[in-house]
C-alpha cells in the first residue's frame, strides 16, 4: 500500500524537514559556545537562514507550519541556547497573522527578519500560564482606554519591541498589542505609565517585570476581544506549550546522551558505573520517557495548525504536555544523580540542562496542570457512552 | 463504545484517507458479524472462552481475515503494520476475542521464515482456519528469564527425536493441539548453541499436561511433561542446533506486536462506565476529582503509547527497524495494562472483591510484566543497546 498522506499526517515527514533540521543544527552548532548575551547574533543568523520566516504565513519564505517550529525549537533546546525564537516568531508572530493585525503593517516581516522581537505577557501574580482570569484591566476613561496591569516574568520583556498583553475589558477578554521602543521608555500606540524592570531567570533567560499604570491605549492596539480573543489566546497557549515541549525534548535528548556517555566513562570499583544493573535499568526508563515525549510532541505539533478542531488541538497538546512535564522533572533529577558529585558542579553543562527543564515545567505548568485540563476534557467524559 | 483511537486523538491527523476507509470497513464488519453475546460479555470485562475464539476465528476466516498479519503468499490478508494495528484495536475495543496468539502471531512467522515448504503447507492453513491450536513450549522450571538455560532434551533416534523433560507456565496447553518447543539437542560452547525448535503433537504418547491454577483462581497455564515422547524429524524447524535464532525471531515478533492497545481501550471504557456507575457519598465516583485525575492520566498515557506504536509502524513502513523498539514498547504497554486494571479495582472499594470481577483481572494482569521476557530482561536488552 502506498501512503496517500497529506503533509499534516503525524509521523510522516515531508521531504524538506530533514533539510530544515540539518540547517538549524549546523547553524546553531556554530554558536554552541555562545554566552547568554549573544542571543541577538543567533537570532539574526536564524533570520538570515530563513528559519524565522519558515513557521509564518504571510512573509517571504513562509511555510505556515508548527512542525517547522518544533524542528528549530528542538535544535535550540538540544544546544541549550538562549533564543526568543519560540515566543517572538512561533507564538507572537503567528498570532499576529492569525488576528489579521495590520496596525503595524510590517510587524510580521520585521519579526521574520529579527528586526523586531515580540513577546507575550502571559504571567501574573499567580505564576501560572494564563491563570484563571487576568487581573490586567483595560478601563474606559473620558478620552479613551487605559491599562492597569502587573505582568511577571515576561520572556524577553525588556528586549521586545512589541508586547502582546492579555487583559479584561468590561466582562470580556482582550488581547492588546503594545509597541514599545527599544529602551522600553515610551510607546507609539500607547502613552502613559509603563515600567519595565529587566531580570534574568535561574535558567539564564532574559525576562522582565512589567507594570502598566493607567497606560493610555489606542483602540487600534486591541488585537482581539471577546470570544475571538479567547480563541486566539487558547491557540497561543497551545502553540507556546507545543513549541516549549519541542525545546525540552531537545534538552532531554542531550542531557540523557551526555549521561549515557558519562556512565560508560566513569570508573568506580574498577569498572564503568554503566555496568551496574540498577543504573542501566534506570537509564532505559529515561529513554522510554524520551520516546513518549517524542511521539506525543510530534502529534501536538501536527495539531497546532488544525484550525478546524480547537478541542482536539488542546487535547493533543495536553497529552504532550503531560508526558513532557513528567519526563522533564524525572530526567533532570536522574541525570544529576547519575553524574554524582560532578553533576552538581556549575562548570559542567548538566546543571544548565537541569535548569532549562525546570524552566520548561514552570513556564508551561507542571504535569498536574496538564492533568487538570485532561480531566476536564469533554470528549473523554463523553466516551463513557 | 470506543472503537477509534485513544480518547481525544484525531483519526485524520494520524491515518491516511485509505487507512481511515479501511478502519470504517473493519468497524462495520465487526458490528455486523461479531455475535452480540460475545461482544457484550467481553466489553463487560469477562474473559473469552474457547468457544468464543473458535466462533470468531471462523467468522474472520470466511472473510479472509483470520490470518490478517500474514503476507498474501502465505494465505494472509497482507495488511500493512498500520492496518494490523487498526484491525487489532477495533476488534478488541469492540469486544472481539483475541485470536490464539501462539499459532497466528508466533509459530506462523517462524515457519514462514525458517520452515520447509512442506511444513508451511501442512501447518499454516489450519492455523488460519482455527482448526489447529498451538501452545508455546519455552519456559521451564529452571529456565525463565534465563531461557537458554533450558534442559528439556531431544535425542535423535533414526528419523525421530525423543523428548524428555518439562515445560512450564504453558498458556492454553490444555486447549491446544500442538506445541512448539525449544529443546536441547546438544551441549555447545555457549548455552544458546545446541538448542533446536521442534513441533510436537500434544496428543503424542508420553505427554502429560497438568494445570497450574493462578492466584486469580483461573486455569490458564500448565505444566507440560514429556516422557520419551517421539517426534518425527520432519517437525524440526531450521537446522538442528539452530533453534535459538528461531526463538529470538519469535520473541522480537511477540514483543513488537505486544501493543494490546485495543484491549487497553476496552478496559478504559469499562473503567469509565464503572466510575460513572459506582457511588461514593451519593455521587458517581467519576465526580471525585482525585479519581477523575487518575483516569485522565491513564487516558493520556494510553494516547502516548498509541502514538509511540504508530511512530514505530510508520518507520517499519519505510523499512526502518530498530531493535530498541520491541523492549521499550513491551515495558510501557505492560505497565499500562496493569495500571488500568488496578484503577478499575481501586474505585469499587469492597465491591471490587467479587471473585469473578475486576479484581480477578487485576490479579491476572500481574503476568504482563513477567511473561514474554520479564520487564527486567527487556531493560537488560535495551540497556545493552544503549550502553553497550
Amino acid at each position: 500500500m502506498t501512503l496517500d498522506a497529506p503533509a499534516s499526517l503525524a509521523f510522516v515527514a515531508p521531504d524538506e524537514y530533514p533539510m530544515i533540521r540539518e540547517a538549524a543544527d549546523r547553524l546553531l552548532d556554530d554558536h554552541a559556545a555562545a554566552a547568554v548575551e549573544d542571543w541577538p547574533a543567533i537570532h539574526a543568523a536564524l533570520a538570515e537562514a530563513g528559519l524565522l520566516a519558515a513557521p509564518m504565513r504571510d512573509v517571504d519564505g513562509a511555510m505556515d507550519d508548527a512542525r517547522v517550529v518544533a524542528l528549530v525549537a528542538e535544535s535550540i533546546g538540544e544546544r541549550g541556547l538562549v533564543s526568543p525564537f519560540v515566543v517572538s516568531c512561533a507564538v507572537a508572530g503567528r498570532a499576529l497573522e492569525r488576528a489579521g493585525w495590520r496596525a503595524i503593517s510590517d510587524a510580521g516581516a520585521r519579526i521574520a527578519r529579527a528586526e523586531l522581537i515580540a513577546t507575550v505577557a502571559w504571567y501574573e501574580d499567580d505564576g501560572l500560564l494564563l491563570g484563571a482570569a487576568p487581573s490586567a484591566r483595560l478601563r474606559h476613561v473620558a478620552d479613551g482606554l487605559v491599562l492597569d496591569a502587573r505582568k511577571r516574568a515576561v520572556p524577553f520583556g525588556a528586549q521586545a519591541g512589541l508586547l502582546l498583553v492579555p487583559a479584561r475589558l468590561d466582562a470580556e477578554s482582550v488581547l492588546l498589542a503594545i509597541e514599545v521602543d527599544r529602551g522600553g521608555a515610551a510607546a507609539r500606540l500607547a502613552k502613559g505609565g509603563i515600567g519595565i524592570a529587566p531580570c534574568e531567570t535561574i535558567d539564564g533567560q532574559p525576562a522582565a517585570e512589567i507594570r502598566f499604570d493607567g497606560l493610555a491605549v489606542d483602540a487600534g492596539a486591541i488585537l482581539a476581544r471577546g470570544k475571538e480573543a479567547d480563541r486566539l489566546l487558547a491557540w497561543m497557549r497551545d502553540a507556546w506549550i507545543a513549541a516549549n515541549c519541542a525545546d525540552a525534548l531537545g534538552a532531554m535528548r542531550r542531557l540523557v546522551s551526555m549521561t549515557g556517555e558519562y556512565l560508560g566513562m566513569r570508573q568506580q570499583f574498577g569498572t564503568p558505573i554503566g555496568q551496574n544493573q540498577a543504573l542501566r535499568h534506570r537509564f532505559v526508563e529515561l529513554h522510554l520517557a524520551i520516546r513518549e515525549v517524542e511521539a506525543t510532541c510530534e502529534y501536538a505539533a501536527v495539531s497546532i495548525d488544525r484550525v478546524d478542531a480547537a478541542a482536539q488541538r488542546a487535547r493533543a497538546v495536553d497529552v504532550a504536555h503531560h508526558a513532557a512535564a513528567r519526563a522533564a522533572w524525572r530526567i533532570a533529577q536522574e541525570c544529576v544523580q547519575m553524574h554524582g558529585g560532578i553533576g552538581m558542579a556549575a562548570e559542567t553543562p548538566v546543571g544548565g540542562y537541569f535548569k532549562r527543564l525546570l524552566g520548561f515545567a514552570l513556564r508551561c505548568g507542571d504535569e498536574d496542570v496538564a492533568l487538570a485540563r485532561l480531566a476536564a476534557f469533554p470528549t473523554a467524559a463523553g466516551s463513557a457512552a | 463504545m470506543s472503537q477509534g483511537p485513544a480518547p481525544g486523538l484525531a483519526m485524520d491527523s494520524l491515518y491516511t484517507p485509505a487507512e481511515r476507509a479501511f478502519a470504517d470497513e473493519v468497524r462495520a464488519f465487526v458490528e455486523a458479524e461479531l455475535p452480540v453475546s460475545i461482544g457484550e460479555r467481553l466489553r463487560a470485562g469477562e474473559r473469552e472462552t474457547r468457544e468464543d475464539v473458535v466462533a470468531w476465528t471462523r467468522i474472520l476466516h470466511a472473510r479472509g481475515w483470520s490470518a490478517y498479519r500474514w503476507p498474501v503468499e502465505h494465505g494472509g490478508a497482507g495488511f500493512t503494520p498500520v492496518q494490523c494495528a487498526l484491525f487489532d484495536d477495533i476488534c478488541a475495543s469492540m469486544g472481539a476475542p483475541e485470536l490464539v496468539p501462539f499459532g497466528h502471531r508466533m509459530v506462523a512467522p517462524v515457519l514462514m521464515r525458517y520452515g520447509t515448504e512442506e511444513q508451511k503447507r501442512r501447518f499454516l492453513p489450519p492455523i488460519a482456519s482455527g482448526d489447529c491450536w498451538w501452545a508455546q513450549g519455552y519456559s521451564e522450571p529452571g529456565a525463565g528469564s534465563d531461557l537458554a538455560g533450558l534442559r528439556t532434551r531431544a535425542r535423535r533416534d533414526g528419523d525421530h527425536y525423543v523428548i524428555e523433560g518439562q515445560k512450564t507456565w504453558t498458556t492454553q496447553a490444555h486447549l491446544a493441539d500442538w506445541i512448539f518447543c525449544l529443546v536441547r539437542t546438544a551441549d555447545g560452547p555457549r548455552k544458546q548453541d545446541g538448542i533446536s525448535f521442534l513441533l510436537v503433537d500434544l496428543r503424542s504418547p508420553g505427554i502429560d499436561i497438568r494445570p497450574i491454577i493462578t492466584f486469580d483462581g483461573h486455569h490458564e497455564i500448565n505444566e507440560v511433561w514429556f516422557d520419551q515422547v517421539r517426534v518425527s524429524a520432519a517437525n524440526l524447524v531450521g537446522p538442528e542446533g539452530g533453534g535459538w535464532a528461531c526463538a529470538k525471531y519469535l520473541l522480537e515478533h511477540e514483543r513488537l506486536n505486544f501493543g494490546g492497545m485495543g484491549f487497553c481501550k476496552r478496559e478504559i471504557a469499562l473503567l469509565r462506565r464503572l466510575a460513572a456507575t459506582a457511588q461514593r457519598g451519593g455521587r458517581p465516583v467519576l465526580e471525585d476529582p482525585a479519581i477523575a485525575t487518575r483516569l485522565a492520566a491513564l487516558e493520556a498515557r494510553l494516547a502516548g503509547v498509541e502514538l509511540m506504536n504508530l511512530q514505530v509502524f510508520r518507520r517499519l513502513e519505510r523499512g526502518l527497524r530498530d531493535d530498541l523498539d520491541p523492549p521499550l514498547l513491551k515495558i510501557i504497554s505492560s505497565h499500562l495494562q496493569q495500571d488500568i486494571a488496578e484503577l478499575q479495582t481501586r474505585i469499587l472499594g469492597v465491591h471490587g472483591l467479587r471473585p469473578d470481577g475486576v479484581a480477578a483481572t487485576y490479579c491476572n494482569l500481574r503476568k504482563t510484566t513477567i511473561y514474554a521476557g520479564s520487564n527486567e530482561i527487556q531493560r537488560n536488552i535495551a540497556a545493552r543497546r544503549l550502553l553497550g
